[in-house]
């Protein structure tokens, strides 16, 4: 029952803006879908725009949520002297933004996949590899935000990092996949046409790396200092 | 109000998060934005003319920094709120529009500080590498006429956006906004991007700086309509007019965004 009662308390104190956000945008993207070829987009255009929302969007809104997580607390001192660990109450906190994004983008994927969209944008990766879309820039983006709240103590720096991250991998798209190293850190391989070989190789090495992201973090997150101390503005 | 603006520029400007996180934005424009920012062409003009390189070089830091500039300010005005020093502040003699406006100024100003630096810094180390002092003029009048009126804006839809939605809708709606509204191409969807009221519009450098697209070889369309492009109304050619036209619609929409926080104090007052 107690454990029960923690998550209730999560998905409450979450707030109706990180639940909202994601099945928004399952909406626009679904409206798209049915409606685009009426207002003039081309289908293949359309079809684009489905994958780039999926891909980009959700790692977008999990990210920022992430990066939001820590410093909402307002005794945060009497959090770090309870039986549950600040760092499982942070994780649960996470896991109920991100858990229901993640179950919403597989809905989209799955919900464009059915109805044909996935495969007009060539060399677009379906069945379960295919969640593999926004799977793996979600949780890369997610573990920067929690590394980056974790290192900088403050919302507002970490909120920025993520949403610059974002914007770079969008604006110098060209030159970060002109490297083999940065290619395959590309969070935005999938909409950007890269090659079945290069594709996987991306998703692992985002993964693994999401997890180093993570690992760095936990430490951080760990030490009841540092969370206190962190910037109050 | 001139209180307000120095205490909040002052509180600002020595945030260490500040320069760090525009330390690592400035370390990514210099890596991944070497054609523009250190190497000052986008393509488009001559790097070895100071106006053209001082013209590639705002284009780029405009590109990336108003993100992270908008990001930085989007706690300020709700700050107050979240600490609970707003009743008290109301209870001094300061009326709640000279603090609003003196919070914009002097937070809008600390903030950016260091995009002044980035921009204005290149252009110092241009005029003593190329030997061009020329340059440092031509920086000075882009900053004031195309960084200034955007950054007026970014900033108040900064300040006013976490009032009117929650602060985390408004940090994913705001860079969704930015990518959409200013920096995609204007045939790729219906956009605002490259129109009058894109914050990122190109229409002072075309309008007021010369076009290179009537240079002698250039083979550029002139800045103006798209093609095939949604909202092409809204892109008038550009032209001297028209660049003043957009610094003042630029003015004129973050006097809106003020007016809108300001009406949202007043309701929240009763």
């Amino acid at each position: 029952m107690k454990r029960f009662d923690l998550w209730s308390h999560e998905i409450g104190r979450a707030g109706p803006a990180a639940l909202v956000m994601p099945p928004a945008l399952v909406l626009l993207t679904g409206l798209l879908a049915l409606f685009g070829t009426r207002l003039g987009s081309l289908e293949g255009n359309t079809a684009w725009m489905l994958l780039g929302a999926v891909e980009a969007g959700f790692p977008l809104m999990t990210g920022i949520a992430a990066a939001s997580l820590i410093g909402r607390d307002p005794a945060v001192e009497l959090q770090l002297t309870l039986p549950s660990g600040y760092r499982v109450t942070l994780l649960r906190r996470l896991a109920v933004t991100s858990g229901w994004a993640a179950l919403c983008a597989t809905a989209a994927t799955a919900l464009f996949m059915a109805t044909g969209w996935w495969d007009v944008v060539p060399g677009t990766p379906g069945g379960l590899a295919g969640q593999l879309t926004w799977l793996a820039p979600t949780v890369w983006l997610t573990a920067l935000g929690l590394l980056a709240a974790a290192a900088f103590r403050s919302t507002v720096a970490a909120t920025t990092t993520v949403a610059m991250v974002w914007l770079l991998e969008q604006v110098v798209g060209d030159v970060l996949r002109g490297n083999a190293v940065t290619r395959s850190l590309y969070l935005f391989a999938t909409s950007h046409g890269a090659g079945a070989d290069d594709w996987s190789v991306n998703r692992v090495t985002l993964l693994v790396t999401a997890m180093a992201l993570l690992a760095a973090a936990w430490p951080l997150l760990g030490d009841a200092e540092r969370v206190l101390g962190g910037e109050t503005e | 109000m001139i209180a307000t603006l120095r205490y909040e520029f002052g509180m600002q400007v020595r945030r260490p998060i500040l320069w760090i996180v525009y330390g690592l934005a400035s370390a990514a424009l210099v890596g991944l934005m070497w054609q523009g920012y250190v190497v000052p062409t986008l393509g488009l003009g001559d790097p070895d003319d100071p106006r053209s390189a001082m013209i590639a070089v705002s284009q780029t830091v405009m590109t990336l920094m108003p993100i992270v500039y908008g990001c930085l300010l989007a706690d300020r005005l709700i700050r107050d709120r979240t600490l609970g020093v707003a009743g008290i502040l109301d209870s001094t003699p300061a009326g709640r529009t000279g603090r609003l406006i003196g919070k914009y100024l002097g937070v809008c100003a600390a903030t950016a500080a260091p995009i002044a630096v980035m921009y204005l810094g290149r252009a110092v180390v241009y005029a003593v590498a190329e030997g061009k002092p020329q340059a440092l003029g031509w920086a000075v009048v882009l900053f004031l006429v195309k960084i200034v009126p955007a950054l007026a804006f970014v900033g108040a839809l900064s300040l006013a956006g976490p009032l009117l939605v929650p602060p985390l809708v408004f940090r994913v709606l705001f860079v969704g906004y930015w990518f959409w509204g200013n920096l995609i191409p204007a045939t790729m969807m219906p956009t605002l991007s490259h129109t009058v009221l894109s914050a990122n519009a190109d229409y002072v450098e075309y309008g007021l700086f010369g076009d290179p697209s009537t240079a002698p070889g250039a083979d550029y369309p002139p800045y103006g309509p798209w093609d095939g492009a949604a909202l092409n109304l809204l892109r008038p050619l550009a032209s001297p007019a028209v660049a003043f036209l957009w610094i003042g619609l630029m003015v004129a929409m973050a006097a809106v965004a003020l007016f809108l926080a300001r009406l949202h104090a007043i309701r929240t007052e009763s």
